[in-house]
């Protein structure tokens, strides 16, 4: 082994059998500081030579001490040496299948080690701590409380390695960690949208982890969502030939648009994928970014990947996306947030600005959490959970391996929870249907007559308010029965909406593809009572067209 | 504005971050494009985390009104200055009403008031003391000034046992503005010898193609230019034929629409070019909500507003030196002239405009019978620096 430090006049006597050490520098534990975890050299932002130099950049760690160091190499500047200090069980757990080497005084690890096992990192003075402490860029985020000064150390023997193995390449199967680990982080800034829908969040990480070769399966226990928002074929081919044009871009060598789109059509073309739905899309898209045509508004309405994808490639990193909210592009809060999930994973967590990390704590317990659910593992299991409602949110949990890695509130359901509890509070049992995530209550009328009521939910549009839409259909339009719909008839209707006794309309539903009875209430302001007349209302007044008009009780 | 996170610094630049001490002057020395300003701002938060009181002063007046609203925008207590005004309020702190000496109006006497201080002439020594202070464009200010600092910091008068004031200096020589009145690197540290000395040269401002067309026009010394990142992506800079004016300038606004989160600045040869294209811009921008302004050089900086999103800054050619926007538009390339025996002027002429680019860069021109002279000037399509969409 070769000599690497000088610690000339150092005299080592600390000791912790426990524990082991391995010796870096400051600028290395900043890309450690800006990830969450100590890799080996190859996956490393901005590696310079330290102690790994000498294991093919596997990271050395020695036991109970540190070696007596005559030679010094690699570049290493004492004043700005860093000896960080793990339990030793704690890097066997993580190492596990790859340890490289390992004798009594030294093992040698070729893995991700989160850096919230770390005992303690220490630094070479007081100054030298509170220097690097002040001068980190904000997306190093830290906590001074793991730093000390270096003490004593005890010296341990250097001793023959014996038998070693080789150093397996982890650098792309560590950057994908980092690369989903971002998508994921960008993810938490979802409190802010409002979402009303969540349920493609699932099929954007199963689709993103079967890209990279993991066998990813949603778990039958999972929490039920509603599948509005399913990814088509042609999206879902799109986003597997864009997910590693995305793991492999350095942000700081730059990259554009027309860049990942050639890569993009160049892949599809490769593969003989391309469709000629996704040829139109890729030549929409490319006259879009040439400022040939004006950029759409990307809300919520067709196909969401397909748009995100565009709103990606036209504000290309999240401070841009998070700037398109009050742009011209106008994006919905589904396609917002698939594109920063685009945006994050492009990042990585390493390069990650700090509003997307967290405290230092939170995020490392992530980082941590994230090499559990990943790490060594060829499948991966997520679950879906719901977290009890509280008065103003119901939280679904996303944990991969069994490991929670993210929190998204869903505004709308929990407008649904209170309507649910406020006709509860006057003894009434609604039903939920959660494909739909509505309500549904049937009542029984006079004459044996029935009539059914959704609860749907009304977009946000700011204010505070929840607003909630009661439907009851009356005339059935799909397919050819809209021809029912003569001139005559809208007129009737519209008459009927005239009328002083109606406390709702009617209106064409096209969801339903039904003409209702509709009325749109502020939860906020509803008393249990007074939403029980108004449900009522609904139903008796769809139910009195059925009745009066078609002869019929069909709903 | 925001301070770069660490991937958007180059390694040279997190070595100054990192590394460059505080206890004793600094200088970092980098070409047009380095991102020097930045670090200025970067080393200022540093100091303001230490504690330290912090003056940032410089030569132009364009930039101390771009680096004051940076300084506001980043919630920094750091006070921006110009060069004169720091001096001179400096010197009567310590002096009161006796004047700093001058070879001529605004223009002190550093050697003579080296002589009072040395002499301890100074009334009140003690308040003549600073924290740190930062000189951007170091390369604009007489080199007898960095002696001055130095005769300053070392006097025990003015110290008074505390520690001397700090001093970070970001300079070029390439860029000095007068052929008389300023200091090469070599003079600063002659002056400043125990100053340690970093150096940036990595492109900061453009992107890779922006930069390689850049390069592509320089024709002054190896140093002055900064260098091309390798790898680096970008979009290709491009050249258009369009019909009319009209619609080279609807290009700027539907490019703007587009990315209405960006600047753009649109770079004309002269001000008939200018008041032409502003009447029609005017129209264009007005229909979908954005606003045009006219800069020349003398438009008074504290009118110009560089912040405020969907804004298109129409500017001279003459002008644009110190400026940079997002998506730069060089249009009416008919109404440039050259010849064989100015071909280097208006290729310095080039780089300038250029350089102001910092992602987007449109060469256009319209409403011509032949195609414009300067064409032949710019890189052939084999070349594959420019994109050719004519």
């Amino acid at each position: 082994m070769e000599n690497i430090i000088d610690v000339n006049g150092l005299q080592f006597s600390h000791s912790n059998d426990r524990c082991c050490y391995f010796i870096t520098s400051q600028r290395n534990l900043m890309s450690f500081l800006g990830a969450g975890m100590i890799v080996p050299a190859s996956s490393q932002f901005r590696y310079k030579e330290d102690s790994r130099q000498c294991f093919e950049g596997a990271i050395p760690f020695w036991k109970g001490g540190i070696p007596a160091l005559k030679e010094s190499g690699g570049g290493f500047d004492k004043k700005r040496m860093v000896v960080v200090e793990y339990y030793i069980d704690d890097i066997k757990r993580y190492a596990d299948n790859f340890i490289v080497a390992d004798n009594t005084s030294l093992m040698i690890v070729n893995a991700p080690i989160p850096l919230l096992n770390v005992v303690t990192v220490y630094l070479d003075s007081d100054d030298e701590i509170t220097d690097f402490v002040m001068r980190l860029p904000s997306d190093v985020i830290v906590d001074p409380k793991f730093f000390k000064v270096l003490p004593n150390l005890r010296i341990i023997e250097e001793e023959a390695l014996g038998e070693t193995k080789k150093v397996e390449d982890i650098a792309l199967k560590v950057s994908f960690i980092d690369s989903f680990g971002g998508g994921l982080r960008a993810l938490n800034q979802l409190t802010s949208l409002s979402l009303e829908n969540v349920s493609y969040i699932s099929d954007l990480f199963l689709v993103c982890l079967e890209n990279f070769g993991y066998k990813a399966l949603c778990s039958p226990l999972s929490y039920r969502l509603g599948c509005k928002t399913e990814i088509t074929a042609s999206a879902k081919c799109i986003i597997h030939r864009l997910f590693p044009i995305l793991q492999g871009i350095k942000i700081e060598e730059g990259y554009d648009q027309f860049y990942i789109l050639e890569r993009l059509e160049a892949s599809l073309k490769e593969e003989g994928n391309l469709s000629s739905e996704v040829a139109e899309w890729l030549v929409y898209v490319k006259r879009v970014l040439d400022t040939d045509i004006e950029v759409p508004i990307l809300s919520d309405d067709g196909d969401l990947f397909k748009r995100a994808i565009l709103l990606f490639l036209l504000r290309p990193n999240l401070s841009r996306l998070k700037g398109s909210v009050n742009s011209s592009i106008s994006p919905g809060p589904i396609v917002l947030s698939i594109a920063t999930f685009f945006a994050g994973y492009t990042d990585g967590l390493c390069r990650l600005e700090t509003e997307y990390k967290g405290y230092y704590e939170e995020f490392n317990k992530f980082t941590k959490s994230l090499i559990g659910s990943l790490w060594n593992l060829s499948e991966v299991t997520m679950n879906i959970s719901g977290l009890p409602p509280s008065d103003t949110s119901l939280s679904l949990v996303y944990e991969l391996n069994q490991q929670a890695l993210l929190q998204v509130p869903v505004q709308k359901i929990i407008i649904l929870e209170r309507v649910l509890e406020l006709a509860k509070s006057v003894g009434c049992e609604l039903s939920y249907n959660n494909d739909m995530q509505e309500l549904l209550y049937r009542f029984n009328l006079e004459g044996e007559r029935h009539q059914i009521v959704y609860i749907e939910m009304m977009n946000l549009q700011g204010g505070g308010l929840d607003v909630i839409k009661l439907v009851s259909p009356c005339l059935n339009l799909s397919g050819s029965k809209l021809k029912a719909l003569t001139k005559n008839v809208a007129v009737d209707f519209l008459k009927r909406n005239s009328s002083d006794s109606m406390l709702c309309s009617f209106a064409f539903n096209d969801k339903r593809q039904a003409i209702v009875a509709q009325s749109l209430q502020v939860v906020n302001i509803l008393s249990g009572d007074d939403f029980m007349i108004l449900l009522k209302h609904v139903a008796v007044i769809a139910d009195e067209y059925e009745r009066d008009i078609l002869g019929k009780d069909y709903f | 504005m925001r301070l770069p996170r660490r991937s958007e610094l180059s390694d040279q630049q997190e070595d100054f971050l990192m590394e460059a001490p505080f206890d004793r002057p600094v200088l970092c020395v980098g070409p047009p494009g380095t991102g020097k300003t930045v670090l200025a701002l970067y080393r200022g938060a540093l100091l303001n985390k230490k504690g330290d009181s912090v003056d940032l002063i410089m030569h132009s007046k364009l930039l101390n009104r771009y680096v004051e609203r940076s300084i506001e925008e980043l919630d920094m207590d750091i006070g921006s200055k110009t060069w004169h005004s720091w001096v001179y309020s400096l010197w009567g702190k310590g002096n009161g009403r006796s004047k700093l000496p001058e070879l001529e109006q605004f223009l002190p006497d550093f050697m003579k008031a080296v002589g009072m201080v040395i002499a301890e002439k100074l009334v009140k020594p003690e308040s003549m003391y600073w924290d740190h202070l930062i000189v951007d464009e170091g390369q604009d200010f007489p080199k007898e000034f960095y002696l001055f600092l130095t005769v300053l910091r070392k006097q025990e008068k003015i110290v008074l046992g505390r520690l001397p004031p700090g001093i970070t200096i970001f300079a070029d020589e390439n860029q000095r503005m007068e052929e008389t009145r300023n200091s090469t690197i070599r003079e600063i540290l002659s002056y400043m010898p125990e100053a340690a000395k970093y150096e940036v040269t990595a492109n900061y401002r453009n992107s890779g193609p922006i930069a390689k067309l850049a390069s592509f026009f320089y024709v002054g010394m190896s140093t002055g230019i900064p260098d091309t990142p390798k790898n680096v992506h970008g979009l290709m800079p491009q050249i258009r034929r369009f019909d009319s004016l009209k619609e080279e300038l609807q290009s700027v606004v539907n490019w703007l629409h587009n990315n209405d989160d960006l600047s753009v600045g649109i770079i004309v040869p002269n001000r008939k070019v200018q008041t032409n294209i502003i009447s029609i811009i005017n129209a264009l921008a007005a229909k979908i909500g954005l606003k045009v302004q006219k800069y020349s050089s003398g438009t008074d900086a504290n009118t110009i507003d560089f912040y405020t999103n969907r804004t298109i800054t129409v500017v001279c050619d003459k002008s644009c030196k110190g400026l940079e926007f997002d998506g730069v538009f060089i249009p009416q390339l008919q109404c440039y002239k050259t010849d064989g025996a100015n071909e280097d002027f208006f290729k310095m002429k080039m780089y300038v405009m250029v350089s102001r680019a910092r992602s987007y860069l449109q060469f256009s021109y319209s409403e011509c019978s032949e195609k414009p002279q300067v064409l032949k000037m710019l890189p052939t399509p084999e070349q594959e620096i420019i994109k050719w969409r004519i």
